[in-house]
């Protein structure tokens, strides 16, 4: 049997790789995408007060802090039994949208947009963001450097510091914005806006006027059937900040819609013996393995699975971007796993319009930010979108609000299975018979890169990257070939 | 001139948060504030020639952060499994190959070197390559969560501290020299 193995090479514990067993054929047997593992989180946390959550989560990873923040705050308010005034949900809400801006754009003009933009064949050197810029001009760059810089300003503002926003506590927050910075915040907010016009319609020009682009989205080797999950809010439109858990199946009829409390009779964890994450799944649908379809309880939770399980965006032009998107593509829901980056940007679009609605809200400015917790503490659950997928916190205290038990479901936790999915099916379309294209490194790459995945610790020693290691290893377990990257 | 010491890493993730501990020695030692404490509004402008600041950051984010200083020194974790636990090792940016030309940095960002060559395209105030100094403590425990740091890196917390000061004392003196 051949082994192929994708290995980030600065982290020497066997975390975050991929191995491709291949069979006597030369064809792919199975493959094993592993995610690197955070360990002892729970242990860390019993003991301490439950107000310190949202501090000490956003430090979980240096990706998506403001997400922890805001889960955190939100299972620290269940657990005092505190409703927030609606000002400090606002006041919330708003950073969050800022934060959406900021991470969607990085995604797609860094990260997931280079391989349309310059091409899925490029060189390896070209495609990345000053590919993106030699091909598209200049002026794509300074946009996204500014709508980063506006991002950032509003957490500061909001949140109280750079990066790892301070400010929601249980029962609300601690900063009152004042009439001047709300004025900033919208001014920013109707240049993201802008921006995100912008981004559909380059997405739109570049993208979808390709045809070879459009086959590679509509093709087989990136679709999945699966459940799709996301948000939503009291109309059953996208939200990232509050709401109902909604499921659809791959059909697109609603599965079931919960309250965030009542995550665990819906979500259950499959546990494999080559990896120490779980794999989330749907309780009540049940485990059959890495496969699609209306019997395995496999589900997704990125841009598109929120689209595909809501009915619709809250904000008039996303909502029009929405029904363009689904006309395109063949209606509701939609499968091709490369189409999460035309979600993403209908999501940078709404953010930005919802940023602009509650930087305008009459109460914004209200200094009535806070409700002092006045219930004794004993358990609650929140839950918020991420950028890259469903985010719950779960926390339990004792009666003086100390921990006792905390359970986290991560982002990139819940699309653990299908990533490993997609990035199986990749790997058979390009090793046939031993022979392996040259492409695999990169189509395998835009499998798992299309669910944004977040190994947030791997960001963070030295040198700070993941290249790719691909081992192969003939029937007989022998080395045969190393493509490295 | 403005030099800005940035202790990298996570605080939380054990001998990770080592870039952290040797930019708080090295605040210590030289009685420079740290930057990056939560303030009840907006940071007021720095008009110190040296900033101190913490952060969890790499690729995009921590190039912002560089803009506008023309001195850099990085305090991090190292891991690479090719020195000893708790050496000190310092090298520039420009001595190091940019293995991520891609967007492989990690699942989410991209090399610091890509976002710096993307910073100074668009006119960024940016230092080049070889006035960005890295301090880096090699460590292997890095994915358990943990204040504390390992015996053998808590050890070299103090040697990476005294690199630092050394390399900022080169900075100011040069600075004096260049400046008449």
């Amino acid at each position: 049997m051949e082994r192929i193995t994708i290995d980030p090479i600065t982290r020497l514990e066997g975390h975050g790789k991929i191995d491709i067993f291949l069979d006597e054929n030369g064809n792919v047997a199975n493959s094993y995408f592993q995610i690197p593992e955070l360990r002892g989180f729970e242990r860390f946390c019993v003991g301490r007060p439950v107000e310190e959550m949202p501090l000490l989560t956003n430090r979980i990873c240096g990706v998506c802090p403001e997400a922890h923040h805001m889960a955190a705050a939100k299972a620290a308010d269940a657990v005092y039994h505190v409703d927030p005034p609606r000002t400090a949900k606002l006041l919330r809400e708003l950073l969050y949208m800022a934060f959406y801006c900021t991470d969607h754009t990085t995604h797609f003009y860094a990260l997931g947009g280079p391989d349309f933009i310059v091409g899925p064949d490029a060189p390896v050197a070209e495609r990345n963001i000053l590919g993106v810029i030699h091909k598209v001009g200049l002026e794509i760059g300074g946009k996204v450097i500014q709508m980063r810089k506006y991002g950032h300003k509003v957490v500061e503002m909001i949140g109280g510091r750079k990066v790892h926003p301070a400010t929601a506590i249980p029962g609300g927050v601690t900063k009152i914005l004042s009439e001047e910075e709300r004025k900033e915040i919208e001014a920013m907010g109707r240049w993201a806006i802008d921006f995100a016009l912008f981004s559909l319609q380059a997405f739109n020009d570049i993208v979808l006027s390709n045809k070879a682009y459009l086959d590679l989205i509509l093709g087989d080797v990136y679709y999945h059937r699966t459940y799709s999950m996301g948000l939503v809010d009291e109309n059953n439109k996208v939200n990232f900040y509050d709401g109902k858990v909604r499921v659809v199946d791959p059909d697109g009829k609603e599965f079931v819609k919960y309250e965030p409390r009542d995550y665990m009779h819906h979500i259950a964890e499959h546990v494999e013996p080559w990896t120490y994450l779980k794999f989330p799944y749907l309780k009540n649908v049940g485990w059959k393995g890495f496969v699609d379809g209306k019997d395995s309880g496999v589900y997704f939770a990125t841009p598109l699975s929120r689209l595909n399980a809501a009915d619709g965006m809250a904000t008039p032009r996303a909502q029009e971007q929405y029904e363009k998107m689904y006309a395109t593509l063949g209606g509701k829901p939609v499968h091709h796993r490369l189409a999460i980056h035309w979600a993403r940007l209908i999501e940078l679009l709404y953010a930005a319009e919802h940023w602009v609605e509650l930087a305008t809200d009459p109460e914004i400015t209200s200094p009535n930010v806070h409700k002092k917790p006045t219930e004794t503490p004993t358990e609650g659950v929140g839950i918020v979108e991420a950028p890259r997928g469903t985010l719950t916190h779960h926390y339990w205290t004792d009666e003086k609000g100390l921990l006792t038990k905390v359970n986290l479901i991560v982002g990139t936790t819940n699309n653990y299975a299908p990533i490993q999915m997609s990035t199986n099916k990749a790997a058979r379309a390009l090793i046939k018979g031993g022979k392996v294209n040259e492409g695999l490194l990169n189509m395998i790459e835009m499998a798992f890169r299309a669910y944004d995945p977040c190994f947030g610790c791997a960001t963070h020693s030295l040198p700070g990257q993941m290249p790719l290691e691909v081992t192969i290893h003939n029937a007989a377990g022998e080395v045969q070939e190393v493509l490295k990257r | 001139m403005r030099i800005i010491i940035v202790g990298l890493g996570n605080p939380i993730l054990g001998d990770d948060g080592v870039g952290w501990r040797v930019a708080e020695e090295v605040s210590r030692l030289s009685g420079i504030p740290l930057g990056d404490a939560p303030l009840p509004g907006l940071s007021p402008p720095k008009p110190d020639p040296v900033t101190i600041e913490r952060y969890s950051l790499a690729g995009l984010s921590l190039m912002e952060r560089l803009t506008g200083f023309e001195r850099v020194i990085l305090i991090d974790s190292l891991n690479t499994g090719w020195h000893p636990q708790g050496a000190v090792i310092h090298f520039t940016l420009a001595d190091i190959d940019d293995l991520t030309y891609g967007h492989s940095a990690s699942a989410h960002d991209i090399s610091l070197k890509n976002a710096l060559k993307l910073g100074r395209r668009m006119g960024e105030p940016l230092p080049a390559d070889e006035h960005i100094h890295i301090v880096a403590v090699e460590a292997q425990h890095v994915y358990d969560f943990r204040e504390e740091l390992s015996p053998c890196i808590a050890e070299a917390v103090p040697a990476a501290a005294k690199k630092v000061i050394e390399l900022l004392a080169q900075m100011t003196t040069r600075l004096e020299t260049e400046t008449p």
